[in-house]
Order: C-alpha cells, then structure tokens, then sequence
C-alpha cells in the first residue's frame, strides 16, 4: 500500500509542477481543492506522456530514474515558484457549516461518503469480473512493466499477441508508473481506478461551487457518484472513468469561457482534451465537437479572436495528440478487427442500422431499468422538456450543441465503423460505457436547467 | 457470476484469486505450462469449444502466461486444455498433463 501511495504522490507532485506552472503563465487565481485535483489530473498526463515519448526516442526507463525525476523536480518547485514568482492566492477549504445546517444536504453527503466506502471495498484484489480490464489495460501493464517500458516492436504485434494493440495507452502507462513504485502487484493496482473517481469528486464539486454554489455543486457530485454506470467502470480498470473525467472537466472549464470569456479558460479546457486523447478513441468524437462548438461560439462573439483562439486550442490538442497519431499512422494500426476506423463504408452504415432496435433497447434498459438509478434521467428529462426553450436561449445554445453534437457523433461513429454483425454485440456491451461517458455533461446541463428555474435557493 | 465483494471480503492470496478466477483445473495447468515452457518461447492455446466462456478463460491464460508469448503462426509450443490435440505435423509431444492438458513442441 505504501507503494501505492508514493506513486500517487509522484503524480500529484509532477502535476502540481505542471499545473502551477501554467496557472502562473495564465494569471490563473485557484482554490487549494482546484489546484491539488487538477494536478491530480494534469499529472497523470504529463506522466503518460512523457513515458510514451521515452519510448519514441528508444529510451528504457525504471525506478531510479523516476526517483531522479521527482527529486529535481522537488528541488525546482519552490524555486521556480516561492522565489522567483508572487505567490499565487489560495483560498482555504472549510467544512462548509451549512451542510449541517440543512437535514437534506447532510443526507446527500453522507449518501457520498457510502457510495465511496462501497465503491473502494468493491473493488476485487485481482483485476477480475472484466475480461476487457484484463485483455485491453493490464496486459499492456504487466508487459511495459517487464520490458521496462514498450517493447520496440509492440505496435507490431498481432492481436493474438495483445488486445487492442491501437487502444490509446493511458491506463497502461499509468499502471506501469504505479508498478514502478509497488513493483508487480495487480492486486494492489486494482485500487487506481477508485481514486481517480474520489479526486474527481473533489475537483467536480468545486468546479461546481465555482459555477453555480455549494448546494448545487453538493447535488451534483451526489448524482455522479450514485450513479449505477459510473459505480460499474469505477469497479473495473476502463479507461472510460478516466475518459469521462477528462471530458467533463474540459467542458466545465469550456463553459468557464462561454461564461466570462476569458482565454485562460481556454487553455485549461483544450489541455484536457488534448490528454483525453490517450484514454480512448471516443475522445475524437468530443475534441472534434468542441472545435467545431469553439468555432460557433467565436464566431458570434469574439469575431476578431476567431482564428487566434481557434488555432491555439486546435493546436495544444494537436500537439498533445500528435505522438499517438504518429506511432498509429506509421504502425498501420487498428484498434481491434470489429472496429477497425481504416475501413470505413456506407454500405456498413445501412447494415448496421438493423442493429437499432438492440441499441434503443439498451438505452430503455440503462435509463429506465429498475436496477439502475433512473431518477437522474427521468429529472433531466423532464427538466429538457420542461424548459426546452433555454436550451437554444443566448449561450446556452453552445451547452446544447456541444451535447448533442457529441451524442450524434457517437451514434454516428458506431454506425460506421462496427464491422458488419458485430455491431449488435459491440451495442449491447458498450452502450452504458457511452452513457457514462456523457453522464458529466448531462448533470452540468441539468443543474444549468434548475438554477434557472431557481428550485434551489442560492 | 459470484459478487466481486465476496472475493475481496474472504481475503484470498493472489495465487487463490488466481486460482478462483481461472479454475483450480486451468490454474494448476498454466502452472504447468509456466514451469515447463521456456519464457522467451512462443505458443498457441486451445481449448475445447470456442464458446465465450473460453474465449474468456484465453484472455486470462495469455496475461498470465506472460511473458511466454502467444502467435497463431508457427508457435514454438501448442498448448491444448480439453482438447484433443489435431494431427499436427511438425509438431511432437512434449508434456501432459492428466487428461486434459497437452502441450506440443515444434519438432527442431
């Protein structure tokens, strides 16, 4: 367990590097709980990263040199910031008083606490229960881990070598770095995914108090964890967790900008796209979206910025991208042979649609199943219809665009490349995967739609 | 499928996770397998039927005979859990276990 620790501190301290060094360059003023949950994040990729760019230059890497790592990077830290930059303004964390102020917001947190005990001592000490945590992540894991990072031929290898071999590596490598640290213990490493889901809580709900206030935020952070989807991928290794964290944070941070315009907003939301990139391939999807909702937004009202603003933020997804497309394109890599994105055909398209009705069963199921907490969907529903006209009213338009634009590329993707015959079983396992992969966005919308109906009082 | 909880509530040793995961059957054959097969070779796995239960138990076999290493295309070992091995040519036995483990070598 000590292991365990040390390697997440050696990511908190790599993304606190990071994170303040971009918030210095940004005149980016942060609360402790935004700074030390978005290193959190910012840290696991820069580490992914970093180690995937090692491997491009043919460089093999261990314990040692991790060690050497952190320690210069301890020495330069309060250098490069207490002694030569003002310091930049926290604001403390306090137990908030009125959470006991108020029986219903008690109720929630505690609700939280439990849904976070349950989540943690779920978690089998083996990666067990998922056959693709074990064939796509920790296989990958176990095999950077002996070889000391990605074996030169790796992209070579056939799928009956390695599943997946064209899955973005971000969950494998940062299992590799916890394995530096534990040395080779999937029991230990099982325990990663659950502390991704508690930092995200953290940082979820001050994006949200920074947004809306601490009722709202409270709310939502109850409605994420409660989550039937998100409790399945958190009890697994996915990287679908971890995509959804890095989405959803990118599009708060996107709605910051929508909200007050400010460019530094910007920067943040298109890092954390570029990073989603390494989760999984649906990230595309959801930067594709944002440039093109960027461009709308801009368009509208920043039109002598446009081109600026929509070049930067092209460019730092670009660039934090461009490594994995590289070794893709060059290796000819796919993801699997059901999904393969070099063969794409409309004739595909139109068989696939036979697959439909399986499709909007399984979102019959997921949204309305008894087993699964349906009051979420059944609020945001109702919320959609009962205010549909704020949807496309002001700003607003650019939330719903972003949405459903994201949500149509999924479907549309699937459409076009599941190979034909496969698409009904790829539905069938991956559909509440999708939907969790969403689940941020819709609770940010639905929040959005009760402030403004003002049913919780500020 | 048995309730992760229950796995992680009885404490097993990671051999006995293994072992509760694969079957103490299969299990105890990839040891097998481990110990006799050289880790810088070459194999191919089979099992009886092609069902999804199978394909599963492949996905474990393969992470946990690594870094032993699975190809399809001339492999240096044919590995057959119930299965009877097919007339291979090119291929002699090399070890067995009980009866329903063989494991065939590339003949030199």
């Amino acid at each position: 367990m000590g292991g365990l620790i040390a390697a997440l501190l050696s990511i908190e301290l790599i993304g606190i590097f990071f994170t303040l060094l971009i918030f210095k360059v940004l005149k980016y003023e942060t609360s402790l709980g935004e700074l030390l949950s978005l290193a959190f994040f910012y840290g696991t990729g820069i580490i992914v990263f970093e180690l995937f760019l090692l491997y491009s230059f043919g460089v093999y890497f261990n314990f040692r040199d991790i060690i050497v790592l952190l320690l210069a990077l301890l020495i330069m830290t309060p250098i490069l910031f207490v002694k030569f930059f003002p310091k930049i303004k926290y604001q403390s964390i306090k137990l908030d008083s009125w959470l006991f102020e108020s029986l219903f917001f008690l109720i929630l947190f505690l609700v939280i606490v439990i849904e976070i005990v349950v989540i943690i001592f779920m978690i089998p000490p083996i990666l067990a229960y998922c056959r693709d945590s074990v064939a796509i992540y920790a296989f990958k894991a176990k095999i950077f881990y002996f070889n000391s990072g990605i074996p030169k031929d790796f992209f070579k290898w056939s799928e009956a070598t390695v599943g997946a071999p064209g899955y973005p590596l971000l969950l494998p490598l940062i299992m590799t770095w916890v394995y530096e640290f534990t040395g080779f213990n999937d029991a230990i490493v099982s325990k990663l995914m659950p502390l991704f889901f508690c930092v995200f809580l953290i940082i979820f709900y001050v994006l949200l108090k920074k947004y809306f206030n601490r009722k709202y935020a409270l709310l939502g952070i109850f409605l994420f964890a409660t989550m039937p989807q998100v409790e399945r991928v958190t009890c697994v290794i996915l990287s679908d967790l971890i995509l959804t964290i890095f989405v959803t944070l990118a599009f708060i941070y996107y709605m910051f900008f929508l909200k007050d315009g400010e460019f530094k907003y910007l920067i943040i939301s298109s890092l954390l796209f570029g990073f989603s990139l390494w989760t999984k391939d649906e990230a595309i999807l959801f930067s594709g979206v944002f440039i093109v909702s960027l461009f709308f937004y801009l368009k509208d009202n920043f039109k002598q910025k446009l081109w600026k603003y929509l070049a930067i933020a092209f460019f730092i997804i670009f660039i934090c991208y461009l490594p994995w497309f590289l070794t893709k394109k060059f290796n000819h890599m796919v993801n699997t042979s059901d999904v393969n994105l070099s063969v794409i055909t409309f004739r595909q398209a139109i068989n696939n649609i036979k697959s439909l009705p399986v499709f909007l069963n399984q979102l019959r199921i997921q949204v309305f199943a008894l087993e699964y907490w349906n009051i979420f969907w059944i609020i945001l529903i109702t919320a959609i219809i009962l205010k549909r006209d704020l949807l496309f009213k002001g700003k607003n338009k650019y939330i719903t665009l972003f949405i459903v634009m994201t949500i149509a590329a999924h479907f549309l993707a699937y459409m076009f490349i599941a190979s034909e015959g496969r698409s009904r079983s790829i539905l069938i396992t991956a559909t509440p995967r999708y939907l969790v992969h969403f689940i941020g966005c819709f609770i940010f919308l639905l929040l959005y739609l009760l402030r403004d109906s003002n049913l919780i009082q500020d | 499928m048995e309730h992760p909880l229950t796995g992680y509530l009885n404490s097993y040793a990671d051999s006995e996770n293994k072992r509760h995961i694969l079957g103490a059957e299969l299990y105890n054959f990839l040891i097998f397998c481990k110990v006799n097969i050289p880790q810088d070779a070459s194999y191919d796995y089979y099992s009886a039927t092609q069902d999804k239960k199978d394909n599963e138990a492949l996905v474990y076999a393969r992470y946990f005979l690594y870094p032993l290493r699975r190809i399809v295309s001339d492999p240096d070992y044919k590995i057959y859990y119930r299965s009877d091995p097919l007339n291979e040519s090119g291929y002699k036995l090399f070890k067995t276990f009980r009866d329903f483990g063989v494991i065939l070598k590339k003949e030199q």
